[in-house]
């Protein structure tokens, strides 16, 4: 050992977790289970405040120590390794940490392999907390023209370089409100493709109001992952899911969705969820749409406003919210023990990230993978900023304005200071753009309002992954490990 | 890593990277030529880090090359006396693996 090493406290997160003790390494996202020397060692670290990184601890003090516990059983070898360990994670350093900058983010070459299509602007109904600033009614809609969409094609098509695979969402608006225009590009992007030699592969999320059994089929020929938002039983679902004059969706929504499911043979059909003021009963909605409705998973999303709208969750609901996802994700994980997958998105995701040990640099892939069309032609950062005041990022005439996205981009991934202490910043890294560009009017503002609650849904996900993995690892193969993140 | 147990795949992946010597040695004996594998010793279909992106070529691109001259990695019939008509109309392995059907000795 040199004559002093300085602990680095800002890169690693330790938990105990029962009789077991957890590091988690932040500049990696691995995670290491410390054996009884390993925990000794660091709680010997910790528990020196001056163990900073500022103050080094000193052979002689570590030489101390150790004789101080002889009889204990430790041995100075024992000890050497575990500071070898922890020098090789670059926990323990010869020179003093600093807050390390996150690597800055140049993207020279970022091929394209999804692209929304924002293919109308209006929707049949008139939820009290949709997000989107263009939405209109499907009478006064701005539909997306063939035209354009066969351009978005052709450009995805060229921005995706040398990948095998592309993706098409539709979107809105409620898509099915431009039917004809999602059944021609189906048959231009096939083609297309085919010629390319490229797979394509389609998505939608729907309302579901305006499915009947030809378009089920139609949807079914073409492997569409199809979403359908929902929010849970009637008296939840229709507080907000309302219709143009203004009645309860539910009903229509339910017969349609119960139909789908009976139907739809190519793929899992996943129901996603916006949570809002009054109706953030997570646990009954995952059960309603799960057990009693059918649907292969169940995704959560709080609701997307500005500071002040009334379906705003309170901090005490938000609270809640977090509260019920654990209620939720534990019982997600007694049925994962167990060998079964009880359909929770959000629990879901999380552990197949926690698996793989992801680490982001950049909160999503708009921008990067993915970019959406919105119907005048205009390249948005996604689906969500279609009809925004956020400048758009090319369009499909003269394309991708490349040098606009990557100082975007660049921006985004140089997190402000509050991030670079924070133990989950390469898993948040900042949070949804939307969601900061509706709460603060700053794409680029971290989320703040999540923070304390992301951090001690992260731990849960922590925990529960921990346990998992000593009770049933097999459930990573058989459920993870073929899910695409 | 000593007192450190890997826990998820990074964990893992860490750990491995360093040790690179050792996979060094690894990678240098996959490299020579070690033989067909048998049936009898599973695991040389894998590469140094457990997966299948080191091996000199992929074991999919692989599957006739593995038949005609009795190649490593994967076990597949004796195309050159036994099975002679194995893979005749399914010329591209990749496309037509699932008509290509398991023999039984004669």
């Amino acid at each position: 050992m040199p004559g002093a090493l300085y602990l680095d406290s800002g890169s690693f997160h330790d938990i105990h977790l029962g009789g077991r003790r957890v590091l988690f390494h932040l500049p990696t996202s691995a995670l290491f289970e410390l054996d009884s020397v390993g925990e000794e060692v660091l709680d010997f670290l910790k528990a020196r405040p001056y163990v900073t990184s500022v103050t080094p601890v000193t052979a002689a003090e570590m030489r101390e120590w150790i004789s101080a516990r002889s009889g204990t059983g430790l041995s100075p070898a024992q000890v050497a390794e575990t500071v070898e360990d922890l020098r090789d994670l670059a926990i323990l350093r010869e020179d003093p940490a600093r807050v390390t900058p996150a690597p800055a983010i140049e993207l020279a070459d970022h091929p394209l392999n999804t692209l929304v299509l924002s293919v109308s602007s209006g929707c049949n109904l008139a939820c009290g907390y949709c997000y989107k600033e263009d939405l209109t009614t499907p009478g006064g809609a701005r539909k997306m023209v063939a035209e354009t969409a066969r351009r978005g094609v052709d450009l995805l098509l060229a921005e995706s370089a040398k990948r095998a695979e592309v993706n098409l969402a539709f979107l809105g608006g409620e898509p099915l409100t431009n039917l004809p225009l999602i059944r021609g590009i189906v048959d231009y992007a096939e083609a297309r493709c085919a010629t390319a030699g490229k797979q394509v592969n389609f998505t939608i999320t729907t309302n579901a109001t305006l499915l009947n059994e030809e378009i089920i089929d139609f949807l079914d020929g073409h492997r569409f992952g199809i979403s359908i938002s929902i929010d849970g039983p009637k008296e939840i679902h229709d507080r907000r899911r309302r219709t143009l004059t203004d009645q309860g969706s539910y009903d229509l929504v339910a017969a349609k969705a119960r139909m789908l499911l009976a139907r739809y043979r190519s793929r899992p059909v996943g129901a996603r969820v916006t949570l809002s003021a009054g109706g953030a009963d997570v646990v009954a909605i995952h059960s309603h749409l799960k057990d009693e409705m059918g649907f292969f998973e169940v995704g959560f999303a709080p609701v997307t406003t500005s500071q002040d709208h009334q379906a705003n969750l309170s901090p005490a609901e938000l609270a809640e919210v977090f509260a019920g996802l654990k209620t939720l994700g534990r019982r997600y994980l007694a049925a994962a023990i167990a060998g079964r997958n009880i359909g929770f998105a959000n629990l879901h995701q999380m552990l197949a990230e926690l698996h793989a040990g992801s680490r982001k640099a950049l909160p999503c892939g708009a921008g990067v993978g993915l970019l959406a069309l919105d119907g005048q032609g205009e390249l948005q950062l996604c689906h969500r900023f279609a009809g925004s005041a956020l400048p758009a990022f090319g369009n499909v005439m003269d394309g991708i304005a490349k040098d606009r996205l990557r100082h975007f981009l660049a921006a985004a991934a140089d997190l402000p200071d509050g991030c670079a202490v924070c133990r989950i910043r390469n898993l948040c890294a900042g949070g949804c753009y939307h969601e900061s560009y509706a709460r603060y009017g700053d794409a680029l503002a971290p989320t703040r309002h999540y923070c304390e609650l992301m951090r001690e849904w992260v731990d849960f996900g922590l925990a529960g992954y921990v346990e998992l993995l000593d009770k049933n690892p097999g459930f990573f193969k058989q459920h993870i490990g073929t899910r695409r993140t | 890593m000593n007192h450190m147990k890997p826990l998820n795949k990074k964990a893992a992946a860490l750990v491995q990277a360093q040790a690179a010597p050792a996979a060094g040695q690894v990678v240098t004996m996959a490299a020579a030529a070690v033989g067909c594998t048998t049936v009898f010793d599973p695991g040389w279909e894998v590469d140094a880090f457990g997966g299948v992106a080191g091996l000199c070529q992929p074991m999919e691109a692989d599957l006739y090359g593995c038949a005609d001259p009795c190649w490593w990695p994967v076990q597949v019939p004796d195309t050159l006396n036994t099975y002679t008509d194995w893979g005749v109309g399914n010329d591209n392995a990749a496309r037509d693996w699932r008509a290509l059907q398991a023999v039984f000795p004669k």
